[in-house]
């Protein structure tokens, strides 16, 4: 069974692209326009990574991950940080809710693929 | 043209549109927020998905254009109808951009012309001055020719299975990148199921690796689990490397098990290790004759950390019962003359105070290993941005306790991304203003009067004086009438918000980042210093104390409770007689010898009950060049004590940084006196 | 004894796993450990289920593992683990 990845991010060219990387190295991707979505599908979904946004309208980032890990059954769900911010108390914060990457965009399709093999095999 | 790139251009195509839209509504309308937001936006957008397809040209012209939007959404600059303009003209380059990078084809001459004029013009609205057009620096994708044979030790943090991350993906990504000949799980140190905390990884893994890889390369593999795992890589034909990591990872069997499985040889340890190693297999033979081999004892022993700070703690109580006794002994004294219990009791206070020193020694470890961690960032952010740095290391034998160590770290990595991100040129800028082209950033670390002093200095543009002070002003910190001397505009660095950065980049962040650092070092009850000198560099000097766990405190009542101030922030003492308390009133200040002092009054800020002693005092302490007069009690007398985490219950009481027991079994609180000073004179303001 | 109908050996699963292992090696001398309803591990799983051989091999106990899928067997490979679980 393929592993399902949900990726969050409010623009759309993001999660396409992302999508179609994703789909290239041999996962399967769920797609969701900001965290409120990115919850619901959760509930969904058996979903084995999960790559976010930070700044999204209706429901951040980081709300979402606060959320996420306050449910048992997602609590150990790697979470990757998709995101332009660089502030360290943002990523402190997010270090303390167990997020352990985080990516800079802008970065391309090939250096995402790499990205996903490093944290998926 | 292929799908994704048709993604690409539709949704430029959107976002430019989105972005005409509400140009032309502000040209017509007053701006909105949300008209800024929305450009903002759009600009990103466009900027982060060019990046995706490597349209460099694309992202070097937005990213300037989202450069001014940010400022104009910070409200540090005021949007007006020649920027909306110029914005226009902008959103019509980006077209031809997107248009020729689509089809691949350079960009005409006068279109290149136009762009480099809209990007200066942008950057006047910027900077107020022209800069020269962003380079973007291209990543080199060194290859190394030959197949090196690698091992790769692999142990885990605490915390890694709860991160979630896969160390099969990283066998996996190993096996893409070269050939994983050998792997060999370590499974010694798992527990019976007793004993297992089934959360906690005590497995491990010894790799042999076959790749044209540097051990950049292999490090960076592990670029998301690096926190939570523990490496050690080295070339397998490395003479003593094998015999190196046995002694570092200091597991009975490793060896035993490594010549086993062919990783190494017999050989290849030294005869001195090589008798151990016999002990190991006599010992699992024939257990009756083990006892009759002389074993080997290791140089070095591992011992987890919260045994020794078990030991603290008892030391710190045989301490204070010890200061008891003494007082009991002296108290006496005054009676009758006992040498001999008075000498008893002296020597054994010595002997604790070396015990104690034994101890706290244990938790020294030398700051060279994590020191040697920064030689990559610093390279990899120097060649990033294309400066060329030397980067030298001095002092790696000093020894600093292990939590202050590992607290460090982050603040340091943050200031030395600085000194190469703002303080040192590019090599042209160098070269013209008559330095050699290569940049130097020195990292020292040396003991100095009972603390130690971590510097790092390098020899760059150093600050601007006039330039902070005139962003200070703008932004509130400072009145303009002010006489700062040079070092307090310096220390405004570390002020938040006030980011002297001309150009923005994402190496160094967007104006936070030193006040953290700061709040970092002070955290530890460290102080930092910056000196600079225009054109010649900068040096930062951070002064630590040797170790967290003690204090030389200044024990005071206030109401029931008593509390512990550092004596290294007290001034001095004095007493509040009733006259001057009349003349106070309800004044938060005292008059010291004809300067006024703003006073804090302990009981009301910490709720405390009336006391019933008449006499108050007044502590002043002092942070920095700042002071406060701390309206207490009783004075109880100088005091060494152990600090003890409060836990979390604590965490909001203010200007509270730990706790400590007492001989008697009281709790006392230890004041966080750079806190108090910070919270008195933001209310005086 | 025979433990049966595990769905997952995971970070989720093991602290429950390790009671009902306790559990067994309290109670039997000879177990059985059928996964063949096993459809995830991950290392968490794979580091208990070698601290469940040791514990069984420690008080000489049978523990048989049984009905190993082969998605599941591919990922104890991966990290060379089928020899600590005795799989060899």
């Amino acid at each position: 069974m393929a592993k399902k990845i949900l990726i969050v991010d409010d623009a759309s060219l993001i999660r396409n692209i992302t999508k179609r990387a994703v789909e290239e190295a041999g996962y399967e991707a769920v797609l969701a326009n900001n965290g409120k979505e990115g919850l619901e599908a959760l509930k969904a979904n058996s979903i084995d990574f999960i790559f976010s946004d930070i700044n999204m309208p209706i429901m951040s980032g980081m709300e979402m991950i606060a959320e996420i890990r306050k449910e048992e059954s997602w609590r150990f769900i790697p979470i990757v940080m998709l995101t332009t911010e660089t502030k360290p108390e943002l990523q402190q914060e997010a270090k303390t809710l167990g997020v352990k990457a985080w990516l800079v965009k802008p970065f391309n399709k090939d250096k995402f693929l790499l990205v996903l093999n490093k944290l998926l095999g | 043209m292929n799908e994704e790139l048709e993604i690409f251009l539709e949704d430029c195509d959107d976002q430019l549109q989105m972005m005409e839209n509400a140009l032309v509504a502000m040209e017509k309308e007053s701006v909105t927020e949300e008209d800024i937001g929305a450009i903002f936006r759009a600009v990103h957008t466009i900027k982060g998905s060019a990046g995706m397809f490597g349209f460099d040209q694309i992202v070097a012209f937005t990213h300037t254009g989202e450069n001014l939007f940010d400022k104009i959404r910070q409200g540090e600059i005021e949007i007006n109808r020649e920027m909306v303009s110029l914005f226009l003209l902008c959103k019509d380059h980006v077209e031809k951009l997107i248009e020729a990078a689509v089809d691949d084809e350079p960009l005409s001459s006068d279109d290149k012309a136009n762009g480099e004029e809209l990007t200066a013009a942008l950057n006047v609205y910027i900077n107020g001055k022209s800069v020269k057009k962003e380079e973007v620096v291209a990543l080199e994708n060194s290859v190394d020719e030959a197949a090196l044979s690698w091992h790769i030790s692999i142990r885990f943090n605490k915390d890694f299975f709860t991160t979630g991350m896969s160390i099969n993906a990283i066998f996996k990504f190993l096996d893409g990148m070269g050939k994983v000949l050998k792997n060999l799980a370590i499974t010694d140190n798992i527990p019976l199921l007793e004993e297992l905390d089934p959360m906690l990884p005590y497995i491990g893994f010894e790799l042999l690796f076959l790749g044209a890889s540097s051990k950049e390369e292999i490090i960076d593999v592990f670029e998301f689990i690096k926190d939570d795992v523990d490496l050690i890589i080295f070339l397998s034909d490395e003479e003593g490397s094998y015999e190196t990591l046995c002694k570092q990872r200091n597991e009975e069997r490793l060896q035993a098990l490594l010549i086993e499985t062919e990783f190494t040889t017999v050989d290849s340890f030294t005869q001195e290790l090589h008798e151990a190693e016999t002990t190991v297999v006599v010992e699992t033979t024939q257990e009756e004759a083990a006892p009759t081999i002389k074993k080997k004892t290791s140089s070095s022993l591992r011992v987890d950390s919260n045994k020794i700070d078990k030991l603290i703690n008892y030391m710190s109580e045989i301490v204070i019962a010890n200061s008891k006794i003494l007082s009991l002994v002296s108290s006496e004294d005054e009676e009758e003359e006992n040498s001999e219990l008075h000498e008893a009791a002296n020597s054994m206070k010595e002997l604790l105070e070396h015990v104690r020193d034994g101890i706290m020694d244990i938790r020294m470890v030398q700051v060279g290993e994590s020191f040697n961690k920064y030689n990559r960032i610093v390279n990899d952010t120097a060649k990033k941005i294309g400066k060329d740095i030397e980067f030298v290391i001095s002092g790696g034998d000093t020894e600093l306790d292990k939590t202050v160590v590992e607290r460090i770290s982050d603040p340091l990595v943050h200031m030395l991304r600085n000194s190469i991100d703002h303080g040192i040129e590019l090599p042209q800028e160098r070269v013209a203003s008559g330095k050699s082209a290569k940049g130097r950033v020195d990292l020292r670390a040396y003991p100095d009067s009972g603390s130690i002093v971590i510097e790092i200095e390098d020899n760059g543009k150093g600050l601007d004086r006039d330039k902070i002070l005139e962003k200070a002003i703008a932004n509130g910190l400072v009145n303009k009438n002010n006489n700062l001397s040079d070092e307090d505009i310096y220390k405004l660095i570390f002020e938040a918000g006030l980011s002297t950065a001309e150009k923005v980049s994402d190496i160094s962040g967007r104006g936070v980042g030193m006040d953290v650092v700061r709040r970092n070092i002070e955290d530890l009850r460290g102080t930092i210093e910056i000196a600079s000198e225009l054109g010649k560099g900068s040096k930062i000097t951070i002064r630590l104390p040797l170790t967290l766990a003690i204090i030389d405190g200044f024990l005071v009542q206030v109401g029931e409770t008593k509390y512990i101030i550092p004596l290294e922030n007290i001034k001095e003492c004095i007493e509040l007689t009733p006259k001057e308390e009349q003349n106070m009133g309800d004044n938060e200040f005292i008059n010291l010898r004809g300067e006024m002092l703003p006073l804090l009054n302990v009981r009301t800020l910490l709720n405390e009950k009336e006391s019933l002693t008449k006499r108050k005092n007044i502590v002043i302490v002092y942070f920095g060049k700042k002071s406060v007069g701390l309206l207490v009690d009783e004075l109880l007398g100088e005091y060494q004590t152990v600090i003890k985490s409060l836990g979390e219950v604590f965490d909001n009481l203010v200007g509270v940084s730990g706790g400590s027991i007492l001989g008697s079994g009281e709790i006392a609180l230890i004041f966080d006196i750079p806190r108090l000073i910070e919270l008195k004179s933001r209310v005086v303001e | 004894m025979l433990i049966e109908n595990i769905k997952e050996i995971t970070i989720y699963e093991v602290q429950t796993l390790k009671t009902l292992f306790l559990d067994a090696i309290k109670e039997s001398k000879e177990i059985i450990l059928d996964m063949a309803t096993v459809g995830k591990i991950d290392m968490v799983g794979i580091q208990l289920l070698i601290s469940f051989v040791k514990t069984a091999q420690s008080k000489n106990i049978q523990l048989r593992l049984q009905n190993i899928p082969e998605s599941i067997l591919q990922q104890i490979e991966l990290s060379r683990c089928e020899t600590p679980l005795g799989l060899t």
